[in-house]
C-alpha cells in the first residue's frame, strides 16, 4: 500500500517536472524560435520595399505588404512595417493598424509588434524626445517620443486619430507604437506616442 | 516513468546514456519544429495589439 502510494507520488512528481521543462522550452521558442523566420521575411520585405515601382501616390498596401521602414536609433533597431495586425502579418514584422493614418499624415500612424527580442522587446527604454523614424519611399518622417503609458488591451483610444482627445478631430501628425506588457505576458499593453518633428524628402539630401 | 524507460533501454550504462541523449534530442526537435510552431498561434502570450483581436 505504502509502496503503491510512493510510486504514484513519484509519477506525479515526474509529470509536473516534465510540464515545467515543457513550459520553459515553449517560452524560449516564443522568444527565439521565430527569429530566423522573421529575419528571412524582413530581408525579403526590405528588397520588395526598396525595389518596387516608385509611385507619386502609392496605392494603399494590401495585408502583409510593406508600408514603411521604421527606425528606432536608441534601440539600434530597424524593421519593415507591414500592413495589418493579424497574427500572420505580425510574424513578418511590425504591423500597421489598417484604419489609421499613413506615415507623415495628420492623424495617428499606429503600429503594433510582438514584445520579442526581434521586435519591441526594449520599447520601454524609449524616453521623451527620442527619435522614431518612419521612412517611406520618398520621405523620412522624424518623430519624437512625447509620452509612454501602460493601458489595458481594450483601450483602443490610444490608436485614435487624436490620442490626446479621442473622438476629437485630429490636428497633429502622431505615431503610436503598441506592444504587450509586461514581457512574456498578455494582460496589458505598452504604448509609446510620438509627434512629427520634421519631414525630410529623400531626393533633396 | 523515466525509471521505466531507463530499465527498458538495452545495453550497459554507457549505451543507455547515449540512447537517452538521442531520445531527448529527438523529442526536443519534434517539439521545437513541429509542436511549438503549431501551438504558438493558439497561445499568443506576446500579443501586442489593442482592440478586439481576431
Amino acid at each position: 500500500m505504502r509502496i503503491a502510494l510512493a510510486r504514484i507520488i513519484h509519477g506525479v512528481g515526474e509529470l509536473i517536472l516534465t510540464a515545467g521543462v515543457l513550459l520553459v522550452l515553449f517560452a524560449a521558442y516564443g522568444l527565439y524560435g521565430t527569429a530566423a523566420e522573421t529575419e528571412a521575411e524582413q530581408d525579403r520585405l526590405n528588397t520588395v520595399f526598396h525595389t518596387g515601382p516608385l509611385a507619386a501616390a502609392p496605392p494603399p498596401a494590401r495585408e502583409s505588404e510593406p508600408v514603411s521602414v521604421l527606425d528606432i536609433p536608441r534601440l539600434k533597431k530597424s524593421w519593415v512595417v507591414v500592413e495589418g495586425v493579424s497574427q500572420k502579418a505580425l510574424k513578418k514584422g511590425p504591423g500597421h493598424y489598417p484604419e489609421t493614418a499613413d506615415p507623415g499624415e495628420v492623424g495617428n500612424f499606429a503600429v503594433a509588434a510582438h514584445r520579442t527580442p526581434s521586435f519591441f522587446w526594449d520599447l520601454d527604454l524609449l524616453r521623451e524626445g527620442d527619435e522614431i523614424v518612419a521612412e517611406t519611399r520618398s520621405t523620412r518622417f522624424v518623430y519624437r517620443v512625447v509620452r509612454q503609458r501602460i493601458v489595458t488591451p481594450g483601450q483602443v483610444e490610444v490608436i485614435d486619430p487624436n490620442p490626446d482627445a479621442p473622438g476629437a478631430p485630429a490636428r497633429r501628425e502622431m505615431l503610436t507604437l503598441t506592444t504587450c506588457h509586461p514581457r512574456m505576458a498578455n494582460y496589458q499593453r505598452l504604448v509609446v506616442h510620438a509627434e512629427l518633428a520634421e519631414s525630410l524628402p529623400k531626393g533633396a539630401a | 516513468m523515466y525509471g521505466w524507460i531507463w530499465r527498458r533501454l538495452p545495453g550497459g550504462p554507457a549505451t543507455k546514456l547515449l540512447l537517452s541523449a538521442l531520445i531527448l534530442t529527438a523529442v526536443g526537435a519534434l517539439l521545437w519544429f513541429v509542436v511549438f510552431p503549431w501551438a504558438e498561434p493558439l497561445l499568443p502570450f506576446d500579443d501586442g495589439v489593442v482592440g478586439p483581436t481576431s
